[in-house]
């Protein structure tokens, strides 16, 4: 649903069928369903890499098309290193820039299976297809995150 | 970042991950950064592009001669810890002096505070 920026009336204009359901009827089901990707992990991942690569090239890469405001992207798993003593970083790219420093968004440490999650906020994003892939990388030994958990993305204003 | 690097996907039943890139690191060099699973039955092997235009075969056979079941240096060590972990998963009672050694020096480890062994 597109959202249209809201008009300012004025006194003693005619309104429409048509103006009243641009900007009151299709903006308020635009907020309803705001743009929304999400993917459900189905599949185990592990890596070595210790520079940021994709988890899933192809599925876990979610594309909306925003109309210019803030975005939550987030990620919810589990996840584990093979090695105590050893990294896996969880980071988001947008449009293939990473969005987050060099330690990502999120960290993995623990060589017993643990929850990890994210939830992060991007501001004001210019309006246009965006496509927010997440990506990870370790300091040594193998990071795995489990078939579960889901990874999406949603416009928030 | 991820545009930088080339993905070879090979296809590979079964594979001991950090034992591979050991092989791969040791036979192409840096130019290999990592590799990862997902899909069953294939793996991606994660270089950058100059590896990947003149060390794709090299590659190839490397992961083609790998053997999953053998296991690194490290991966033997992090089985005897946890092989020693288990060994104390019994009533309080019945551990011994030894045991509680052992248990505070697993605890060190994992805060840190020791090296692990």
């Amino acid at each position: 649903m597109t959202w249209t920026t809201p008009r300012t009336w004025v006194t003693n204009e005619l309104v429409t069928a048509d103006v009243l359901n641009e900007h009151v009827r299709d903006n308020l089901n635009a907020l309803k369903a705001p743009p929304t990707a999400s993917y459900i992990l189905g599949t185990s991942y592990s890596t070595t890499s210790t520079t940021y690569v994709n988890v899933d090239s192809t599925n876990l890469a979610l594309t909306i098309t925003t109309t210019g405001g803030d975005v939550v992207v987030g990620f919810n798993g589990a996840g584990v290193m093979a090695v105590l003593g050893n990294s896996g970083y969880l980071t988001v790219s947008m449009d293939n820039v990473n969005v987050a420093g060099a330690y990502g968004i999120t960290f993995l440490t623990s060589s017993a299976v643990v929850p990890i999650s994210f939830a992060f906020l991007l501001r004001d994003l210019s309006p246009g297809v965006h496509t927010f892939r997440l990506q990870w990388k370790v300091s040594g030994s193998t990071a795995t995150l489990y078939a579960t958990g889901e990874f999406w993305v949603r416009e928030m204003s | 970042m991820a545009n930088d690097i080339v993905d070879l996907v090979i296809e590979k039943e079964s594979v001991n991950l950090e034992l591979l890139y050991q092989e791969l690191a040791s036979a192409i060099g840096s130019g290999v950064v990592g590799i990862s699973t997902g899909a069953a039955g294939s793996i991606t092997v994660h270089v950058d592009a100059e590896t990947a235009k003149t060390q794709e075969g090299a590659i190839r056979q490397v992961v083609g001669e790998h053997d999953a079941s053998e296991q690194t240096a490290e991966q033997q060590q992090e089985a005897a810890r946890q092989a020693e972990i288990g060994a104390l998963r019994k009533p309080w009672e019945q551990w011994t002096e030894a045991d509680r050694l052992a248990f505070i020096h697993l605890l060190a480890e994992q805060q840190g505070i020791l090296p692990l062994a």
